[in-house]
């Protein structure tokens, strides 16, 4: 198998039907603060200066001049990206890029929390958690999506259940029959910062507008051939009409 | 860039320890071309690398402060292949332990000891041995900040250059200002180490101000609309997904208004450079020692200030995703 057919998980994030609600990123936190990746600490959440961690957050951009804009809802979490900056620069090797799916992972363990990770990231797609004192990323929800003793159809990420648009979708954008390649191919699927070479995975698909044009002529129905030909005159707007000689 | 205490520390002590240890490595070459003697040399040099192995030390310890997991450091080595980190915590360790070695070498003068093939004595080979690798240090170091591409200010061989020339300027002080001392041990070599301080001085500030100035010419390589795949040319954030804090935050923006980055620069050029300098020519010219000695305390606190700067002046791109909070 060469390098390019591998599995690679990903998710396609479509922001044609993205609402913003936030339902991935509190799904996303509480699956994650409870199981395996956590806990997903929160420093003085209910006081002065709360502060915490989160696997994903949903943002907010006005694309144009008012009143002319278009409100765009970003969901953003870690792209898992095929040529992943993060993982060469740890010293470690607590950050590791997994073998058999592409998932990129971070090994509690063995993190001295230096953060070198983080300024290697240009999506600000880890955040340090202040609990266990060691840097913290989306885990794709490795815990959930081979966990044999959930139902089938349970078996992906938290944010992919939870949202109601169906605007997330998961699976191996390196199988060309999978319905996140199909999406990508078929709707324009498009990676964050291409520039950086970084070769995110997970894609994003763009706004979508559906315009229909309609010509005036479509609207009176100038192209009548009764009318052209001047068999049937247009009846004026007082005249009686065919109900007015019926009755049923 | 938020700066972080414990790695100006390292960096900029770290880097007047190797400087001085190539500093009086240099001296002894200098003293041994032209026939300088020294009173006490083996004193000079042994205890000068001494000082030069407390500033690694202090260094290094304030390195454990910048990591939550030091002990887990032990682990640190494994991704020397690709990390310049590892290859740090590679080298930091060793160059501490040379120098030890390499101080006692002179103080409890092992300089008997020759080596058959090389006809030089065990001092020799053990400084010089050294000093290869306190360049390698220094390479190393720059390059964990150079190699870092999303930091534009920092990807540039500009890094590794100033960490070098400014690491060798504190080093030359130091080495000057403890030639000037030493109960006249080292008072022969203090002209060299000097004008050497002058030379590295007048270098790194040439140097540091040419990287400024590449800096303010920096285009950001992503934008907003690259960020997030929007190709439109107004784009603005409304909310960043939360009103409260996070590290994104916290790490990436230093929370300091425009002009204090501005005097910060200012008063950097002036303490590393400018006013070093002036205080080693005057206190050599009029020969006031107290004058020379101070030079070396000014310089290092410019140079924590330059590092200071360093960070703060480096923006990352992630920051796009993080500019407004609702």
């Amino acid at each position: 198998m060469d390098k390019t057919s591998k599995k690679q998980l990903a998710l396609v994030i479509d922001l044609n039907v993205c609402v913003g609600c936030h339902a991935c990123v509190t799904s996303c936190k509480q699956w994650n603060t409870s199981g395996w990746a956590g806990p997903l600490t929160d420093v003085n959440p209910y006081g002065e200066n709360p502060s915490g961690t989160f696997f994903n957050r949903v943002q907010t951009f006005e694309v144009g001049t008012y009143p002319k804009t278009d409100l765009i809802h970003f969901p953003k979490s870690c792209l898992h990206c095929e040529d992943a900056p993060c993982v060469p620069v740890c010293p470690t090797g607590a950050s590791f890029k997994r073998e058999e799916d592409g998932i990129v992972l971070v090994n509690y363990d063995k993190c001295i929390g230096c953060k070198y990770c983080s300024w290697s990231c240009p999506y600000g797609a880890r955040e340090f958690d202040e609990g266990q004192k060691v840097m913290k990323k989306c885990t794709l929800c490795v815990d959930r999506i081979y966990d044999e003793k959930l139902p089938e159809q349970e078996r992906l990420p938290a944010c992919v259940m939870a949202c109601p648009t169906s605007a997330r979708v998961f699976g191996d954008i390196n199988d060309s029959d999978s319905q996140v390649s199909q999406r990508i191919r078929e709707h324009g699927g498009f990676q964050l910062m291409p520039e950086w070479g970084t070769k995110p995975s997970n894609h994003y698909l763009p706004r979508r507008k559906t315009v229909v044009t309609i010509q005036p002529e479509q609207l009176v129905r100038s192209d009548n051939p009764l009318k052209i030909e001047g068999e049937l005159s247009v009846p004026g707007k007082d005249d009686r009409s065919l109900d007015d000689y019926t009755s049923w | 860039m938020r700066p972080a205490f414990s790695v100006i520390f390292l960096t900029t002590l770290i880097g007047a320890g190797q400087g001085m240890f190539i500093a009086l490595f240099s001296g002894r070459v200098f003293a041994y071309m032209t026939g300088v003697e020294l009173l006490d040399s083996n004193w000079f040099y042994g205890v000068g690398s001494g000082c030069a192995l407390l500033f690694m030390g202090a260094g290094l310890f304030a390195s454990f402060f910048h990591l939550t997991h030091p002990s887990r450091g032990i682990y640190a080595w494994q991704r020397w292949r690709s990390s310049w980190l590892s290859r740090e915590v590679i080298l930091l360790p060793m160059v501490i332990g040379l120098m030890a070695i390499s101080a006692m070498s002179h103080y409890f003068r092992w300089d008997n000891f020759f080596l058959e093939f090389s006809g030089m004595d065990l001092t020799w080979i053990l400084s010089g041995v050294t000093v290869l690798l306190c360049i390698f240090l220094f390479i190393a170091t720059g390059m964990i900040y150079a190699s870092v591409r999303f930091f534009q200010e920092w990807a540039s061989p500009f890094t590794v250059i100033n960490f070098l020339l400014m690491g060798l300027a504190s080093g030359y002080t130091l080495a000057a200002v403890f030639a000037h001392t030493g109960f006249g041990r080292g008072y022969s070599l203090g002209e060299f180490l000097l004008y050497s301080a002058l030379f590295f001085t007048i270098l790194a500030w040439a140097s540091r101000s040419w990287s400024l100035a590449r800096n303010r010419r920096i285009q950001p390589t992503s934008s907003l609309q690259s960020a997030i795949g929007v190709h439109h040319g107004t784009i603005r954030q409304l909310t960043r997904g939360f009103t409260a804090s996070s590290f994104n935050i916290k790490e990436f923006f230093h929370g300091r208004a425009p002009t204090t980055i501005i005097w910060v620069q200012r008063l950097f050029i002036i303490l590393s450079f400018i006013l070093p300098f002036t205080l080693l020519l005057v206190g050599s010219w009029l020969n006031i020692i107290p004058v020379i000695h101070s030079a070396f305390g000014v310089q290092m606190l410019g140079l924590f200030l330059e590092r200071w700067y360093f960070f703060a002046q480096a923006k990352h791109p992630q920051n796009l995703y993080y500019q407004n909070v609702a």
